[in-house]
């Protein structure tokens, strides 16, 4: 498992907030500032680290038209993350929230997609898979006519930290700027930087579970009440 | 006390002098003088006489000034020039340099002054005549004046003890060197340490820390991360209580321009609140500010939803008012730095077409956004549920 210490991760932040910043796709740049000095004050070499985009001041993508719904449509992200170097069972996250809203012109949530980290070992793991992709819920100060009234299902995935999203995003929202990202190193470096950190341990650790258990993959890394089982089998 | 001049080519404008001097209470001794002189002449007598600040007005050729040889006007030159020639002299002698306050006419100002970018870089701060009628915008015009004259003589005074070579920011800033690798390692920050001329530096820190929010916030933008309405009972004393807490800047031109470090507030607000002050509501975050602080607050409410369960953030660039990023959009400026918060316009002076006279303009990624807002087919919503 690779993961950054604060230094550098601050530094792959602020690279994603430039390199969409100069390409006009986020209207401002600062928040990924703010995450590189609230991450780096834990430290330089520190390799405990968390940062946090709060609902006040998330970041927030260009407007763009939908042609769909005859209206503009913008999408922002807001986070908060917490990562450790030596966590028990391997998983280098002790908190992982990330949501995606798409807001309409009158800033109605139309969509919100949560990935999560389903809750700390300390407290009590929620039902569902130990990362996963989650639809609706409330959020505060938005109409309620807006929201998807249901939880469930919580679907599997592997772990996102904000760098990854803002990709989503820019090649969901708008691929033609996405293309000329991809040529741009100050775009990819972050990106296999946090692929690093967030994918390729959890895609191992999945391999080598459906090569060896008889057990299903969602089975194994489904949490419950009592805690995940792959926590408790470990997870290198 | 600090020693500064006014320059006009009417005498009867001397009242101005005369009222900045009286209203300072000792802090500044301002004498007045006509332009009798070639610009030059005028330039080399204003730093031989080792000022610590010139105010000068924009027109000083309107009333013709004859030498006593002849008929030529003597004065045949705009404020721009004389400040020019004084610059000119400063890059020469850093340690002759001294602030240079614009007291005009309002109309030239707007008109003639800020169409000529090239004039505003010269001086470090521009005063309307019009407003210096009352005793609070003369108190703030007379404070600021001190405040620059202050901050010069600090600068000189530093590099001087530093054999004439710049120093790190942070020393002028008063931040110790963990905050200030913290804070301040931004390119274009660090530029200003590299700068030895001080106009040349409160230039930079007027237009990176003191002018926009983002690493330093103004008393309005405190009152927006904070979710307080400015209309809140006890503010004096919530400010003292920050200011006890060491969340206040004292660094340069702090008397003039009263701000708070952004990083410092942050760190104490997640104290409080166990999690960021962006990450609850406004009414919400007033209630456990409230309740920590022993202090009763009223929280902000928004203009265009009325509600005080909005997530404010920014104070609007039009009515200073605490707003959410949801309900404003993105205001138009040409040196926006990343490390800086962008400048908002609340939806209510989009609405009301009050952001128009602060002359301030929509970023074009917005103005589609606000024409709708401006037109009605955008309006408040009766009710947001919380």
């Amino acid at each position: 498992m690779s993961v950054p210490s604060a230094k550098e991760m601050a530094v792959a932040l602020r690279q994603t907030g430039r390199a969409l910043h100069q390409k006009k796709i986020i209207e401002a740049g600062n928040v990924f500032e703010e995450l590189a000095r609230i991450t780096v004050a834990h430290g330089k070499e520190s390799f405990t680290w968390s940062y946090e985009i709060s609902k006040s001041n998330p970041i927030v993508f260009k407007r763009k038209y939908d042609r769909h719904l005859n209206k503009t449509i913008q999408p922002q992200i807001y986070a908060s993350i917490s990562v450790q170097r030596s966590p028990a069972g391997g998983v280098c996250f002790r908190r992982l929230d990330l949501a995606l809203e798409v807001l309409d012109d009158e800033g109605n949530v139309l969509i919100k997609h949560h990935i999560d980290f389903a809750n700390s070992p300390k407290d009590q793991f929620q039902e569902g898979p130990l990362f996963h992709l989650q639809f609706g819920g409330h959020t505060p100060g938005h109409t309620k006519s807006f929201e998807v009234p249901i939880k469930e299902p919580r679907w599997l995935c592997f772990p996102l930290d904000v760098v990854l999203l803002c990709e989503v995003v820019v090649a969901n929202f708008y691929p033609e700027d996405w293309a000329e990202l991809k040529n741009l190193p100050g775009w990819n470096a972050p990106i296999i930087a946090s692929q690093k950190l967030c994918i390729i341990p959890f895609l191992n650790a999945l391999h080598i579970k459906a090569s060896t258990s008889s057990r299903s993959l969602l089975d194994q890394v489904w949490a419950t009440s009592l805690g995940a089982t792959y926590i408790a089998e470990g997870f290198s | 006390m600090f020693k500064g001049i006014f320059v006009d080519d009417k005498e009867e404008e001397k009242k101005y002098a005369e009222l900045l001097t009286k209203i300072s209470s000792g802090k500044l001794n301002i004498e007045f003088r006509l332009p009798e002189h070639e610009v030059t002449e005028l330039a080399d007598h204003l730093i031989g006489q080792h000022f610590d600040f010139a105010a000068i007005d924009f027109r000083l050729d309107e009333v013709p000034i004859k030498g006593a040889e002849g008929n030529k006007q003597k004065n045949k030159y705009r404020a721009s020039a004389l400040a020019q020639q004084i610059r000119d002299r400063a890059i020469d002698k850093p340690s002759s340099d001294l602030p240079l306050i614009l007291l005009s006419q309002e109309d030239y100002i707007k008109r003639i002054f800020h169409a000529d970018s090239t004039a505003e870089d010269l001086f470090d701060l521009v005063i309307s005549k019009e407003e210096l009628v009352t005793e609070e915008p003369l108190r703030l015009a007379a404070a600021r004046i001190t405040s620059l004259a202050a901050a010069y003589k600090t600068i000189q005074s530093v590099f001087a003890k530093n054999n004439n070579k710049p120093v790190a920011l942070s020393v002028l800033l008063g931040l110790d060197s963990n905050e200030a690798e913290m804070v301040l390692n931004h390119q274009a920050i660090r530029a200003i340490a590299k700068i030895q001329y001080p106009h040349q530096i409160i230039s930079k820190v007027m237009a990176l820390l003191i002018q926009r929010p983002g690493i330093l916030l103004s008393d309005e933008h405190l009152l927006a991360r904070l979710g307080v309405s400015p209309d809140s009972p006890n503010i004096s004393q919530l400010k003292a209580k920050l200011i006890d807490l060491k969340l206040g800047y004292s660094g340069l031109l702090c008397d003039g321009w009263p701000r708070w470090w952004w990083h410092r507030l942050d760190a104490w607000g997640k104290g409080i609140l166990g999690a960021p002050l962006g990450s609850s509501a406004g009414s919400e975050r007033v209630l456990k500010l409230s309740s920590a602080l022993k202090i009763e607050l009223k929280p902000a409410a928004s203009k265009w939803s009325k509600s005080s369960d909005e997530y404010f953030w920014v104070a609007c660039s039009s009515c200073d008012h605490p707003t959410e990023l949801k309900h404003s959009v993105l205001g138009y400026d040409a040196n926006y730095q990343p490390f800086l918060e962008p400048s908002r316009i609340c939806w209510y002076c989009i609405q009301t077409g009050a952001y128009d006279s602060r002359d301030l303009i929509i970023d074009d990624s917005d103005e589609n956004l606000a024409e709708q807002i401006k037109n009605g087919k955008i309006q408040p919503q009766a009710q947001m549920s919380s």
